[in-house]
């Protein structure tokens, strides 16, 4: 059986660097390669190469370009995770999330753990404010709860929980269970579950774990921006060569 | 043929008793107020006899409701509206005989205007059969359209339509109850009940109700929807959930409901239509968002009109609400999202700030402390100095342990407070 895993894993290096080559002369090859493996592994697993997994390769757009580039955006019927400490560019990246979305007339919605989201700051990132469902919470025990109703609801596009400020005791606390649930609920709806945080919490539940980081900050009159980086710590999808993006976050009157 | 029951100063209440009797005769009712109403009677004389046998009947069913009524009976709608006008106690106008019956009349009877009527009179015309005589092209020459209608009725032609009067149906249900309900749970069985009936009548005429009325005795709540619905399910969830919000507090011995009735909504889905909840589903979904979090902390968020910092409101949310102005716009004008965000802290948080130069230099806030890396500002703000409300602060961007504060400094009460962090 290793020596079959490290055959299929060759192969796959092989079928991925061939893409290069001249395609009358790949297809074939590839063809025959994968009827080999088919016959080779058809007693004990029907199907091998089906496309379970393209169904949540469905991405949709974060509106931060270098991340869209390299990652194709969100998956559509999973869970996204940002996390980061204070200043990583969590909420930045979040609103922009959601300006993307509403822009395209779907119906979003944000459950405020800790009742600290901007509203001033969103509409001027280009969130359409009137198709934004905010739900004010303080609880870690209401965040769940809604999550739960919005969900089982239905029909929204981005659904955001946003547990950075609540205790990161409770926040621990919440089992893993949980995030399987929430994942379970949306995987085959086209919504993207969306939890910020100030550590990684959901684990194996996301489809999608991006780490954000603050760098250097700049100055003028007031705060006029500052850089930040995404790492990506874990994807569904075939991971790119390269793992993080860097942005740059400006100021335009944030009052 | 046409009746026309007719009374002088009629009230409200009359010209309702006078709706109620014309309609005991007639499903065809046209209301004309005050103190007249119409009504086909043709086919009527199968039941009643001859048109004097029915005009009698109408006479006496008027006067079994205490309304003392002239009621004539013509061919022609406008000629049984005068006759009524103008004769005492009944009268039958056979056809072709209306312009001689009509002669005598005074003009006042064709509910002509007060300046055509003093015109008539500066004419000498005292009379309909006087006027009749008058030529159509003369009349219409010095009184216009108006002058051409009340020629024709004066001499007994009219031939307009009637038109029905439709009275307004209520969706109401009432049901006492032989001792006092004290708890919501065994409502859920009376209401679903209740609102099951309320809306299979709803659906028998096309109609759907977006305000539902409900009464448990003197207390009384009000459901508005978003959008028409006319499922009882959906309805008496809403309901619930709303009296679980706002219980009433005292037993409940009489229940009614009334839903307002609304044109039904008519969507026509697309296969390109943006995602959003069901607006049904979303109503109840609301509903219960409510019942965990509280009705003002759940909604959509609405910037005021005010440079107040975190100047806001959360007002009631629906999917179907769409910036118009933003309809048509392309993707390819989408804005660009890279804008620095800042979280708050509600309420702001009370700090202690060390000063250098009337710079800050070291802060302590919540849990935060530390020396001041950099520190921008003050930008200054104020407003609404002419009400209580006023704000006047000086803000100052700050980096402290790595992180990006707002704080500012209030004038008036004197203190340091943290904003919010940008993030």
């Amino acid at each position: 059986m290793h020596s079959m895993q490290s055959a299929i894993l060759h192969q796959g290096f092989a079928l991925s660097r061939s893409r290069s080559a001249p395609q009358g002369f790949a297809l074939p090859r590839s063809r025959s390669t994968r009827a080999r493996l088919e016959s080779a592994l058809g007693e004990r697993i029907s199907a091998p190469f089906t496309d379970i997994e393209r169904r949540t390769l469905e991405t949709v757009p974060t509106g931060i370009a270098p991340l869209d580039a390299l990652m194709g955006g969100l998956p559509r019927g999973g869970i996204t995770e940002l996390f980061g400490p204070p200043s990583s560019g969590c909420t930045s990246a979040m609103i922009s999330i959601l300006a993307e979305a509403t822009a395209r007339d779907e119906v979003c919605a944000l459950i405020d753990g800790n009742d600290a989201f901007d509203p001033k700051s969103a509409a001027a990132a280009g969130v359409e404010l009137n198709r934004l469902l905010w739900i004010r919470c303080r609880k870690l025990e209401h965040v769940l709860k809604t999550t739960d109703l919005l969900l089982q609801g239905g029909g929204f596009g981005r659904v955001v929980m946003d547990l950075t400020d609540l205790p990161a005791s409770n926040v621990r606390s919440i089992p893993l269970v949980s995030w399987f649930r929430f994942q379970r609920t949306i995987e085959k709806t086209p919504t993207v579950l969306v939890v910020m945080s100030s550590e990684n919490i959901v684990k194996s539940a996301a489809a999608l774990v991006l780490r954000m980081e603050k760098q250097d900050a700049q100055w003028s009159t007031l705060l006029n921006g500052f850089n930040f980086n995404i790492e990506i710590v874990r994807s569904r999808k075939s991971r790119p060569l390269k793992s993080y993006v860097r942005v740059h976050l400006h100021s335009e009157c944030v009052q | 043929m046409f009746a026309c029951i007719y009374i002088p100063n009629a009230s409200n209440d009359a010209q309702a008793a006078l709706l109620d009797c014309a309609g005991a005769f007639s499903p065809r009712v046209e209301n004309m107020p005050p103190g007249a109403v119409v009504f086909d009677v043709e086919g009527l004389e199968r039941l009643f006899g001859s048109y004097s046998e029915i005009a009698s009947k109408i006479a006496e069913a008027a006067c079994a409701r205490g309304l003392e009524a002239n009621v004539a009976l013509a061919s022609n709608i406008d000629a049984a509206v005068c006759a009524a006008r103008g004769f005492g106690g009944i009268t039958v106008l056979n056809h072709g005989t209306e312009a001689n019956r009509l002669s005598d009349l005074p003009p006042a009877v064709l509910s002509a205007s007060p300046e055509i009527l003093e015109t008539l009179e500066r004419w000498g015309i005292r009379t309909l059969g006087a006027f009749a005589k008058l030529p159509a092209v003369d009349v219409s020459a010095r009184f216009g359209q108006e002058g051409i209608e009340l020629h024709k009725r004066a001499r007994g032609v009219g031939s307009r339509p009637l038109v029905p009067h439709v009275d307004r149906v209520r969706f109401v249900d009432v049901v006492e109850l032989d001792y006092e309900i004290v708890t919501i749970e065994p409502l859920t069985f009376i209401l679903s009940r209740m609102l099951d009936g309320i809306c299979t009548r709803l659906r028998s005429r096309n109609f759907a109700t977006h305000e539902v009325h409900l009464s448990l005795g003197t207390y009384i709540r009000v459901l508005n929807l978003p959008l028409p619905v006319r499922n009882p399910k959906l309805l008496t969830r809403l309901l619930i959930l709303d009296l679980e919000a706002h219980p009433p507090g005292v037993g409940i011995r009489r229940i009614e409901i009334e839903a307002i009735p609304a044109k039904p909504r008519v969507v026509q889905n697309g296969l390109f239509v943006p995602l959003s909840p069901e607006p049904e589903k979303l109503e109840l979904t609301l509903a219960r968002l409510k019942a965990v979090v509280g009705e003002e902390n759940v909604g959509a968020a609405e910037i005021q009109d005010t440079h107040r910092p975190d100047g806001f409101r959360v007002s009631k949310f629906s999917s179907t609400n769409k910036d118009i102005s933003k309809l048509d716009k392309s993707w390819q004008d989408l804005p660009n999202f890279k804008l620095l965000a800042l979280r708050r802290f509600r309420p702001p948080l009370e700090a202690t700030v060390q000063l250098r130069n009337s710079t800050p230099i070291w802060i302590a806030f919540h849990g935060v402390h530390g020396p001041i890396a950099t520190a921008r500002g003050p930008w200054r703000t104020s407003g609404d100095w002419w009400r209580p409300t006023m704000w006047d602060r000086e803000e100052w961007d700050i980096e402290v342990l790595d992180a990006l504060y707002r704080i500012y400094f209030d004038v008036h009460m004197d203190r340091w407070y943290a904003e919010g962090v940008f993030d």
